[in-house]
């Protein structure tokens, strides 16, 4: 049953006398709870070489790395770079080595383009760079995709959302790879999106790199491609490290062998009786979904089935399409009988956590104890004692609260709702995570007790071992199923070899998502041929319209809805949303009319208090994790009373100065005219041009990636609202300009008439994706809405049904244009 | 003092009750008598705070950040709606009052359902649509109530008003649906994950809808009541009680990420309130204090409040996290 | 879908929701639609009517009457269309309404305004675009502009009538409530001067709370209801009730519902359920006064219009309107009004001629 080490040639330095490691790590433990995620590892980096590190799911692979690039700390065990011991790897060792990271989860800014995402990393920080930095970094980023992945067919000012996930994962491997004092690099399955061609290309780059004296870490799957480019491999097991091999002298098979054997025998294999006979409760046939393809199978009553392979291999795809009884795309999916769905992932989607073990465990079973409409305290209570007893739950009573347990007994628990509910075919998706050994024998034996009862049982671990106590276990790789072992075959040893067995790689790249770049483009479409279509109506109603006159009246008071508009863009581009800003753009009214009329410096400084206000109030958001939402609707009333401090009645006046400037003509334009175009300009400018432009708009996407690019993530979210604060101003200012007066209760309307605008213009609700030009144009496209209402002799009051409507529609299309666009690549 | 912390997060509704207590004295030292009349009454005042804010406590607890922007509007609707039918028939006006509250309630559960738009933005945009439909139809409708309608809800029984016996009993069914009945349950289920509970075999959407419906008819039904005592419907009806619906909701003990609620609390909350708007206007008169310092201190109030039922909230749900290696 | 199909899809959707809405207008007015420029002299003038707010009996009675005389004039040929437009309170709103008056190319524009110093601006523009304004009803607003002809009321001695009545019947002692009516308006701010003024000779009585309803009777009883008992608290009882109108009814129902059962002199306001219960419901020997400023001012200011467009008469540019009184020896003539009846006198238009410009 596969090789012992000791069997093995043992690693052996190639090449020169090497020279002093980069990085030690010895004995390194790590624990989670109870979970010893890593226990005595040792690896040792030289500069220059090129280091493999494989192993079978939960080896410890992705904790070492997070060790090494300085995300955790271990609980125990020495490091030591380049002769200097550290407790752990900090900024200072990331600097000093020059560690970089193509992390598998990407670090980019999707919302961002290619050259900006490397820009982010490689410029400084300071506000302004010398001019035609854009031309230049695109230069770089093009020449630096060049270098390593020849004939990419990138273009580097497209945003990273339009890329195909190669592409993302090349851009991710550029990125690690720019760093000019690279010293190490850790690539985590960096081909795993890639064609075998760019794999090559790679490789390539790669060799390159080590041969200039880089250390290279290379984790993967992909034992072939271990062994083509690295010097040395080593083996990680159980948390710790079992051995190094020269890739000469190895074969993929001689260490997939390695990575099976020697496991502890689980549950009792002779309990594995004859094969099952029951009827049929799932069946798939050439079943296909997003993420699954071509999967066959089929599970008993009164057997237990396990699905192994790799993590991200599709398995709990598999098992919530089972549970949901979704329709395939392709293929059939039968269930037949009551299905229940245990989640391994207690916190994400398994535990309730604001009730007791007795709620969690019932919740299921409703229907069962229910009797006439009501919820029968006494049946419950004993349907959740029954269980509690026969668990035997490490816990005061039925009552206690869920969170008082420990990870195995909440596992228990949700095993016990899954149980309860008389569901005939079970599904567990990864039970045994994070749970001790002695509650695991406690779970094998609760699933052997439901396959005698005659229930399917379905059975996903990511610890291999686990698929003992199965009948039958179907291994996957890739959304596809690529074995199914049975009987004697079912065993450690098999299972893991199974789940390395290669799956056809795919050829091309897949396809680009051209569809969805096109959808990008037009962004500006609909703001701006709104505000033309609706200006035309205007126009074909009355053309008077037409004159120079009636534009200036007509964008005079579309200025005031175009600052606030903006004003909520900058909001959403941090990614929240502001839902006060009808009362602050009415202080900022009240400000203007009765501080600033009165006295200018007053005035300025009220104004520059109500920024600040903002600033602020971004930074609360973010410093105590508050939702936006709550927080800009109780800042709302803080506005509100402000206001009626500074003028409890309606009054005041415009400044003089304002208003004249509000009806001075430039050139042939309006004042109102020009402002629309200097506040599209700028809004532009800023948000696109302006190199901390970036940081902002980075803000709303990717936390991570702008704090790993240094960038500091508080400033850029106080700026974003700052910003907005500075909108606010202008909009009061504005409205003051049109009004003459103050009334704090007349800028209502601003709150949903900008979110509709900020909606039209183009920007999405989260991600950061904004469109300042878009924003202007729907601005003023919702402001005619008004006069053409008049026009036609409609009840004005229909606008504020129609501004409503068009919030609803355009987000409702986007999430149907997105979700068909997102399943056609 | 941890045990301090776990009883008042238990039974949330030691707040709001501690709270009418002292403002019932402040208010008392103010006037320089302290009298049950004045509880009575603030107990009348609070009926449309109450149902609102019971409403949108059933909302919230559906989780996912719920909140309904739309109940103001949905009470001034409703309010138009039931004078202008109940003058032809007392019973079936009212019951179809009610009613459109629900179908308002349905249209918000349909576009944050199944067009998933989040429900801040749902209910803000369809607030307003229902809020034309006042506008438009206001002049069309008859605004005055069924004489026979007021006189039943205004009256007295003993002390206690009319309306705080039908809040009574409204607050006793919700209680009844929210903790003992299936629905209940999942409601709440839904409010803690939503996921979890879409894969412990709960039918999350419609659990989901019914929230809003039900919201919708409190809300209708608090028109209606309104529209009695107001003497009529008008388009502001329904302005001045956004605020303090709101944050009697969430002084009640409702989480505002959804799954815990307490109707005790929250009727309290109400009560607590209003005492407190009683109490700053007397203030304002007295002191003759400028007119913004009311929502000034009503909307830190709320601001605060809502700062401490999210974070008390997540740190529960912290506790169930794992971090796997 | 494809883009192309999709963009223009997008388009439309405004479209799709504009023209429906256009089909159904609201907003009554005679005439056809497609309202491009009407040159006025023959054929009829085209006037515009900018109403702040129509939200309760008094402003829809007023644009009744204003309609009324618009459909005589039309019937006369005197004026091709009268074209309404209301703004819910909101300034900016009713600036844009006059604004797209304007690009409209009307012969004149009617204005109730929301506020005395907002529109000034756009009243200039009409002017400059030789557009003569007529305010109505809240006037008069603050404007040197050239053809702006202003019908206001004499608001200061309305209230000043009614509260020398009220704190000559409360005995020039005790505690008044007084209910004002939009912020902000010219009407109110005026009719506040006269109450203040009519005070000065009352040191004894204290105003207890200024309480806005919007001249409307159910806002002024939800207001009421939230304040009464902690200013009966306070003051022990409340005497005197002073308001501008559209809110006596519910006040007295206010005072009821708190449970008080020694009414205080309430202003009356020439609404017909006030006057009812004033004549049948109230205590013995009830004495009040009952003032309002009249709706039929809808009608005059429509008939002001057509004079001032056919340039055949000369119109002062203020005139002030009479209110309407009605004394406990008339009441019983009212024991039997509809409920939302404003009773004041109508008129017709050789009284204009008469009255208003002299």
């Amino acid at each position: 049953m596969g090789s012992s080490i000791d069997e093995l040639p043992a690693a052996r330095a190639t090449g020169a006398p090497r020279a002093e490691p980069l990085l030690v790590l010895e004995d390194i433990d790590k624990s989670f709870g109870i979970t010893q995620a890593l226990s005595d590892a040792d690896l040792t980096v030289y500069p220059g070489e090129v280091v493999g590190l494989v192993g079978p799911n939960g080896a410890g692979k992705s904790t070492l790395m997070k060790v090494i690039t300085g995300v955790l700390e271990p609980t125990d065990g020495s490091i030591t770079v380049r002769g200097r011991r550290v407790a752990r790897v900090s900024q200072r060792e990331i600097v000093e080595l020059g560690i970089a990271c193509a992390y598998q989860d990407l670090s980019l800014c999707t919302n961002l383009s290619v050259y900006e995402n490397f820009a982010l990393l490689n410029m400084d920080h300071g506000a302004w760079s010398p001019r035609g930095w854009r031309k230049e970094q695109q230069g770089q980023a093009a020449a630096l995709l060049e270098r390593y992945f020849p004939g990419h067919g990138i273009d580097v000012t497209e945003p990273v959302s339009a890329l195909s996930l190669a592409g993302r994962q090349m851009v991710e491997i550029c990125k690690a790879l720019m760093d000019d004092h690279l010293g190490l690099l850790v690539l985590d399955e960096p081909t795993s999106a890639l064609s075998a061609n760019r794999a090559e290309q790679l490789h390539a780059a790669v060799r390159e790199v080590s041969a200039a004296g880089v250390a290279v870490i290379y984790i993967s799957h992909k034992l072939d491609e271990i062994q083509k480019v690295c010097d040395r491999i080593v083996l990680l097991k159980n948390g710790t490290d079992v051995g190094e091999f020269d890739p000469g002298r190895i074969t993929p098979d001689d260490l997939v062998g390695l990575m099976g054997g020697g496991a502890r025998a689980l549950a009792d294999a002779s309990s594995r009786g004859e094969p099952a006979d029951g009827p049929v409760l799932v069946s798939a046939s050439g079943y296909g979904v997003p993420g699954l393809t071509d999967i066959d199978l089929e599970v008993r009553a009164g057997e237990i089935v396990g699905i192994a392979g790799l993590v991200g291999s599709g398995q709990p795809t598999l098992l919530k399409s089972i549970f949901a009884r979704r329709r395939g795309r392709v293929g059939t999916l039968r269930v037949g009988g009551q299905v229940s769905y245990v989640s391994g992932d207690r916190a994400g989607e398994g535990v309730f956590p604001l009730w007791s073990i007795l709620d969690n465990i019932v919740v299921s079973s409703l229907r069962g104890v229910t009797r006439l409409g009501l919820v029968d305290r006494k049946r419950s209570a004993t349907l959740a004692g029954s269980w509690f007893d026969r668990l035997r739950f490490r816990a005061e009573s039925v009552n206690s609260p869920i969170t008082s347990l420990s990870g195995g007994n909440q596992q228990k628990a949700l095993i016990a709702r899954g149980l309860a509910s008389g569901a005939d075919v079970i599904l567990l998706n990864d039970p045994t995570a994070g749970v001790d050994i002695e509650t695991k024998q406690e779970i094998y034996g609760l699933l052997s007790e439901a396959r005698a009862a005659g229930k399917a049982v379905v059975f996903h671990s990511t610890e291999d071992a686990e698929m003992e106590i199965c009948d039958r276990v179907y291994v996957m790789r890739e959304g596809r199923v690529t074995s199914e072992l049975s009987g004697a075959d079912v065993s450690v040893d098999s299972v893991v070899r199974a789940s390395f067995a290669e799956v056809e790689r795919t050829a091309t790249e897949g396809r680009r998502r051209s569809a969805m770049s096109r959808l990008l483009q037009s962004r500006l479409v609909l703001p701006i041929s709104a505000m033309l279509v609706i200006f035309a109506l205007n126009a074909a109603v009355n053309p008077n319209v037409l004159t120079l006159s009636s534009a200036r009246l007509l964008l005079g008071t579309a200025v005031p809805l175009v600052f606030a508009a903006l004003g909520q863009m900058f909001v959403v581009t941090a990614g929240d949303i502001d839902m006060g800003n009808g009362y602050s753009i009415g202080l900022a009214n009240v400000l203007v009319a009765f501080v600033l009329s009165g006295s200018l410096v007053v005035g300025l400084v009220s104004l520059v208090l109500l920024v600040a206000a903002y600033a602020l109030m971004g930074a609360l958001i973010h410093l105590r994790q508050l939702p936006a939402i709550v927080v800009t609707l109780g800042a709302q009333f803080v506005w509100l009373g402000v206001a009626l401090i500074v003028s409890p009645v309606p009054g005041g006046q415009s400044p003089q100065w304002l208003s004249t400037l509000y009806r001075t003509q430039v050139l042939v334009l309006p004042m109102p005219a020009v402002l629309c175009l200097v506040a599209a300009a700028g809004g532009w400018f800023v948000v696109f041009r302006w190199k901390y432009g970036m940081v902002l708009r980075g803000v709303g996407n990717n936390r991570d990636a702008i704090e790993r690019s240094g960038w500091s993530f508080l400033l850029g979210k106080m700026t974003n609202y700052a910003l907005a604060g500075l909108m606010v101003v202008l909009a009061g200012m504005s409205f003051t300009a049109v009004t003459y007066a103050a009334d704090v209760n007349t800028s209502l309307a601003f709150c949903m008439m900008s979110i509709a605008t900020v909606i039209v213009g183009g920007c999405e609700m989260s991600g950061g994706v904004v469109e300042p030009i878009g924003v202007v144009a729907a601005a003023v496209a919702m402001s005619l809405i008004t006069s053409l209402l008049v026009f036609i002799k409609v009840d004005s009051n229909l606008q504020m049904a129609v501004t409503g409507l068009i919030i609803i529609s355009v987000l409702a299309t986007r999430l149907i244009t997105r979700r068909r666009a997102s399943v056609a690549a | 003092m941890t045990r301090a912390w776990e009883f008042v997060r238990r039974y949330p509704a030691i707040w709001p009750i501690l709270g009418s207590l002292v403002l019932f004295l402040l208010i008392g030292m103010l006037n320089g008598s302290v009298g049950s009349t004045i509880l009575f009454t603030a107990a009348r005042l609070s009926t449309f705070a109450l149902l609102l804010a019971l409403g949108q406590m059933v909302v919230v607890t559906s989780g996912d950040g719920a909140i309904d922007l739309s109940q103001i509007y949905i009470l001034t609707l409703c309010a138009y709606v039931s004078t202008t039918l109940m003058d032809t028939s007392p019973v079936l006006g009212f019951v179809l009052a009610v009613l459109i509250g629900g179908v308002c309630g349905l249209v918000n559960a349909f576009v944050n359902v199944y067009l998933k738009v989040p429900a801040m933005v749902t209910t803000l945009a369809t607030g307003y649509i229902f809020f034309t439909l006042v506008l438009i139809g206001s002049s069309r409708m008859k605004v005055l109530p069924n004489a026979g309608f007021v006189a039943l809800v205004t009256r007295d029984v003993g002390p206690v008003s009319a309306q705080t016996i039908i809040v009574a009993l409204v607050g006793v069914v919700l209680a009844v649906v929210l903790y003992r009945t299936p629905y209940g349950k999942q409601l709440h289920a839904v409010g803690q994950n939503r996921t979890a509970a879409t894969l412990a075999g709960i039918p999350t959407g419609r659990v989901v809808t019914t929230a809003f419906v039900i919201g919708g008819m409190l809300s209708g039904l608090a028109g209606v009541l309104a529209a009695a005592v107001m003497g009529g419907a008008f388009q502001d009806m329904g302005l001045s009680y956004f605020l303090p619906s709101v944050a009697a909701a969430f002084v009640g003990g409702t989480a505002a990420s959804g799954g815990r609620s307490s109707v005790l609390g929250v009727s309290f909350g109400a009560l607590m309130m209003t005492l407190m708007s009683s109490f700053l206007n007397t203030a304002e008169s007295m002191y003759h204090l400028p007119s913004g310092i009311k929502q000034l201190v009503m909307g830190a109030f709320l601001v605060s409040i809502l700062i401490l039922s999210v974070a008390g909230v997540r740190t529960r749900r912290r506790q169930v996290g794992m971090v796997t290696a | 879908m494809a883009t192309r199909t999709r963009k223009a899809f997008f388009a439309a959707i405004p479209l799709a929701i504009a023209l429906p809405l256009a089909a159904c207008s609201g907003g009554g007015e005679t005439g056809s639609g497609g309202s491009s420029a009407a040159s006025g002299g023959d054929g009829g003038y085209v006037i515009g009517f900018s109403n702040s707010f129509n939200g309760n009996t008094y402003r829809q009675a007023m644009e009744a009457y204003a309609k009324e005389a618009g459909d005589e004039l039309i019937a006369s040929g005197e004026v091709k269309e009268l074209i309404f437009a209301e703004a819910n309170q909101d300034n900016n709103k009713q600036i844009q309404q006059i604004q797209s008056f304007i690009m409209q190319g009307v012969d004149l524009i009617i204005i109730d305004p929301g506020s005395a110093t907002a529109l000034t601006g756009v009243v200039q523009e009409a002017s400059d675009a030789g557009i003569p304004v007529v305010t109505v009803n809240d006037g008069p607003i603050e404007s040197d502009a050239d053809g702006v002809y202003q019908i206001y009321f004499d608001a200061a001695d309305q209230m000043k009538q009614l509260t020398t009545y009220v704190a000559e019947g409360m005995g020039g002692k005790g505690a008044m409530i007084e209910l004002r009516g939009m912020e902000g308006d010219a009407f109110d701010a005026k009719a506040h001067e006269g109450v203040l003024e009519a005070l000065t000779s009352y040191p004894d009585i204290t105003v207890a709370a200024e309480i806005y309803t919007d001249w409307t009777g159910s806002k002024a009883q939800t207001e009421l209801a939230a304040v009464l008992p902690n200013l009966i608290s306070q003051y022990g009882s409340i005497d005197g009730v002073v308001n501008q109108g559209g809110d006596s009814y519910a006040a007295v129902q206010a005072f009821q519902q708190a449970g008080v059962t020694e009414l205080p002199i309430i202003g009356g306001d020439n609404r017909g359920f006030f006057l009812k219960w004033w004549a049948n419901d109230a205590p013995e020997g009830y004495d009040t006064l009952s003032v309002s400023a009249n709706p039929w001012d809808g009608a005059t200011a429509v008939y002001v219009a057509a004079d001032v467009l056919s340039g055949e008469y000369d119109v002062p540019s203020m005139m002030v309107h009479p209110i309407g009184i009605i004394t406990k020896d008339d009441v019983q003539d009212y024991a039997d009004v509809a409920d939302e009846d404003i009773a004041t006198p109508t008129y017709d238009r050789a009284w204009v001629r008469e009255n208003l410009y002299k």
